[in-house]
């Protein structure tokens, strides 16, 4: 699930060759540039902020031409008018602000400040002359964005649901809240915004917990490993440090043992079948590190 | 005296990820990853409180991708060829820290571990882990509740029959899974879109969960805050997620997970071990990763070289002195809740469910204390889940939630940014598509062109998946969440041109069929 690298020792995998970047990938069609639509979608972001994308195709621009002349586009600036459209059907005329964003011809999308959260605002992607005429080429969906703070609105409304086999849910009690709602409300909101808002910060599963913290000193590390290893007659029984260590098919063993310092007295005791025969070998290794 | 109720919701989502094209593939990892370290850990706590006789209450949502993995023939069999050789590893390295005590109770702990996940997988549960949790739902102590088909972000589609479509398809798989309808959703991210409720109460829905302010920002004022759901017009109840509880589990800083006592996630064996030696248990490519053997502790504020070794005791000690706290924390909130409410409050705490075991190793130990504890040593705070809250406190105030999620900033930002937003109009033209194509075809056909229309919904809904828009931001691994959005959105376009058209590809379209396997009872008339 991780992808992060661990720490200091990842640098010992470049001693391995690295196969190409896209071992795992294969891309497949290239998706279309465009789909052949003139039109514009708004998407909300957060409270202030929108997403605009959009596509204009070249009827359109050819019919812009034949009706406002082939220099248009060089006579006018691509716009996007934005129009706060709370609480009405919008029919061009109506909105209750607006206000323009020049945009760079080649942009197909935009993100847009909106100032104001909890208003619904639609766009016009559109040419604006040097005489200041806005020709619309497109409309967007309406969009909603959410509020950033308690709402002022305290009318209350209380609904009850019962499942069918609760019905006789008793209520007694629920109502008896002691203090005003009002009150209620203040404290209790008090009390969470001492605590920090705080998110997952998307702490899903394909992501990783935190960054990792990067050691940009020089360094190096070594450490040793043992392999011990031998062979006896098939169907013997082998001890080694008094515990038994199965062998292969062909009687041979191998075992690895990270090799701390100090001294390791290693006795390896072979048994045969029918106990009549024993061998040992004891191998004494003293490590040391400075 | 009682004077609380708590809520645990553990949110267990990967999204679908199914290669039977390559007989080895890395992010197929994620799934066996959190398989032995967090859902078999979690069924083995519920198992052994269920054998203790303590009784509980949690709350799960199982994604429907997660689900179609689990239920996967091909993946059950490829988890157990990585687990087996991942025994092999850790029964290697008991040998090979013999001389290193410190090290070698932990090796000894994670041979002893794998076993028992093997025993769990192979034969307590016969490799079906669905009906683990089904069993403990059906015993009354588990609550499963489902999600978006595809853990799609409802907020950013732009087509209502999407959001139909991701809601029904996740009903009807529910109800294949677990035997009866789900009464409660997660929605993906946590990410409410008001009106979104509207396409739930359709399916039967009862509740769903939005972060804290997407209650404290409601229409209108929460006379209790987030310590009471709340209805929508609807009537379908939301419960707001209470941002005490998670800050004491998600912090960085000042999370249990952070304890110094605890395992460090980072340094990984995978990158200490040999290259030779440890060669054969990575993936084709021989890149150095995680493998899972982890030897260190937390340790403090140091650099991963300077790492202590990990004290299986010791870390078992913080779990239980953190759950003592946890709960302790809750007795307090509950009771100063209820003293300003009159009655007893709802304290409601969803975590991801990967946090318990993948990240926070010792996560579902936390579990097993904590509710071991509730249970014996205390009686104020009680457990409850959602639909049994519900029943018992059917009347709650009426606004609607405000559009929000649990992601960075609060809002749509993080699946929606100069890294992803390039995604959308495909996403949105291939919703439009899919429409018309239902449109067209509104009656029950067969054969070529049936699959055909019922695989382009699938493509769509894959593509759709949260997931890659978020691996896009966190830019962990940006070339596969392209491949994929790139992979379902051309595979959607070619289906839809072929259909169009009338040149079904049979052979190219049983391909993806086979790759793209997901909902095998999907109808694409969902989106008409």
């Amino acid at each position: 699930m991780d992808k992060t690298k661990g720490g200091a020792s990842q640098k010992a995998a470049r001693i391995t060759p690295s196969p190409k970047q896209d071992y795992y990938i294969e891309w497949g069609e290239p998706l279309p540039e465009s789909y052949g639509d003139t039109k514009i979608i708004l998407m909300p972001r957060d409270p202030r902020w929108a997403y605009a994308y959009w596509e204009i195709t070249n009827e359109t621009k050819e019919n812009i031409k034949k009706k406002f002349g082939n220099d248009i586009f060089q006579k006018s600036r691509f716009t996007l008018r934005v129009y706060d459209v709370t609480d009405i059907q919008f029919d061009g005329r109506n909105a209750h602000r607006h206000f323009d964003l020049g945009i760079t011809e080649t942009a197909d999308n935009w993100y847009i400040n909106m100032g104001v959260p909890e208003r619904s605002y639609c766009v016009d992607l559109g040419l604006l002359t040097l005489s200041g005429d806005f020709i619309p080429i497109t409309r967007s969906n309406v969009v909603h964005l959410p509020r950033e703070s308690v709402s002022p609105v305290t009318d209350e409304a209380w609904m009850q649901i019962r499942s069918e086999f609760e019905k006789m849910m008793k209520l007694a009690g629920l109502d008896k809240t002691g203090i005003s709602s009002a009150e209620a409300m203040k404290i209790l909101i008090q009390r969470i915004e001492k605590i920090a808002p705080i998110s997952s910060g998307g702490l899903s599963s394909t992501t990783s917990r935190g960054k990792m913290k990067k050691v940009k000193r020089f360094w190096l590390m070594a450490d040793t490993e043992l392999v011990l290893y031998g062979a006896t007659e098939r169907n013997t029984q082998l001890t080694i440090q008094g515990q038994h260590v199965p062998l292969k098919a062909d009687g041979t063993f191998s075992l690895r043992f990270a090799l701390p310092d100090g001294k390791q007295e290693i006795p390896i005791v072979a048994v045969s079948k029918d106990k009549s025969n024993t061998e040992k070998i004891t191998i004494i290794i003293n490590k040391k590190t400075k | 005296m009682e004077k609380g109720n708590l809520c645990i919701v553990l949110h267990a989502h990967l999204p679908y990820v199914h290669h039977p094209e390559y007989d080895d593939f890395l992010e197929e990892d994620w799934l066996y990853e959190a398989i032995t370290e967090t859902y078999i850990p979690l069924i083995d706590t519920f198992d052994r409180l269920i054998e203790e006789g303590v009784d509980f209450r949690i709350t799960m949502s199982l994604t429907p991708p997660l689900c179609a993995m689990l239920n996967s023939t091909l993946l059950q069999q490829r988890y157990i060829r990585h687990l087996n050789k991942l025994i092999e590893l850790a029964q290697k390295e008991v040998v090979r820290t013999r001389w290193q005590q410190e090290l070698n109770q932990t090796a000894i702990m994670y041979e002893s571990r794998f076993k028992q996940a093997r025993y769990i997988f192979e034969e307590k549960y016969k490799r079906n882990l669905i009906s683990a949790f089904r069993k403990f739902q059906d015993m009354g102590k588990l609550e499963i509740i489902t999600c978006c088909a595809t853990h799609g972000f409802l907020p950013l589609m732009l087509h209502k029959k999407a959001v139909k479509a991701q809601i029904k398809i996740a009903t009807d798989d529910y109800t294949a899974n677990f035997g009866r309808k789900p009464k409660g959703i997660w929605l993906s991210e946590c990410a409410y879109n008001p009106g979104d409720d509207e396409e739930l109460k359709k399916e039967g829905i009862r509740f769903f969960f939005t972060d804290t302010h997407g209650i404290l920002y409601g229409s209108v004022q929460p006379k209790y805050a987030v310590f009471e759901p709340v209805y929508c017009p609807s009537g379908v109840a939301a419960f707001g997620r209470d941002a005490e509880s998670s800050r004491q589990v998600w912090s960085a800083l000042e999370g249990y997970p952070g304890d110094f006592r605890y395992r460090e996630f980072y340094r990984d064996a995978g990158y200490d071990l040999d290259y030779e030696y440890l060669r054969h248990y990575l993936h084709n490519d021989g890149i150095r990763r995680n493998i899972g053997i982890k030897y260190y502790k937390i340790t403090g504020n140091v650099i991963l070289g300077h790492k202590q070794a990990y004290n299986p005791k010791e870390a078992l000690d913080a779990s239980a002195e953190h759950a003592g706290n946890f709960m302790f924390n809750r007795q307090q909130q509950a009771e100063h809740l209820y003293e300003i409410m009159g009655h007893k409050p709802i304290i409601v705490c969803p975590y991801d469910a990967e946090l318990f075991g993948h990240w926070w190793f010792e996560g579902p130990d936390f579990l097993y204390f904590l509710i071991k504890k509730i249970f014996y040593d205390q009686d104020e705070i009680r457990l409850v889940t959602p639909s049994e809250y519900l029943d018992e406190n059917p009347r709650h105030q009426v606004l609607t939630p405000s559009l929000s999620s649990w992601g960075d900033k609060g809002y749509n930002a993080c699946w929606l940014n100069g890294k992803n937003d390039w995604i959308y109009r495909h996403l949105h033209k291939a919703s439009e598509r899919m429409e018309e194509l239902a449109r067209t075809y509104p009656e029950n056909i067969n054969g070529n062109m049936r699959r055909a229309l019922n695989q382009a919904a699938r493509e769509l809904l894959l593509a759709q998946s949260s997931d890659w828009a978020f691996i896009m931001t966190t830019e962990t691994t940006v070339a596969y969440a392209h491949k994929r959005t790139k992979n379902h959105l051309s595979r959607f376009n070619k289906l839809y041109h072929d259909i169009r058209n009338n040149c079904i590809n049979e052979e190219w379209l049983g391909e993806i069929e086979r790759r793209d396997n997901i909902f095998p009872a999907l109808d694409y008339r969902v989106y008409l």
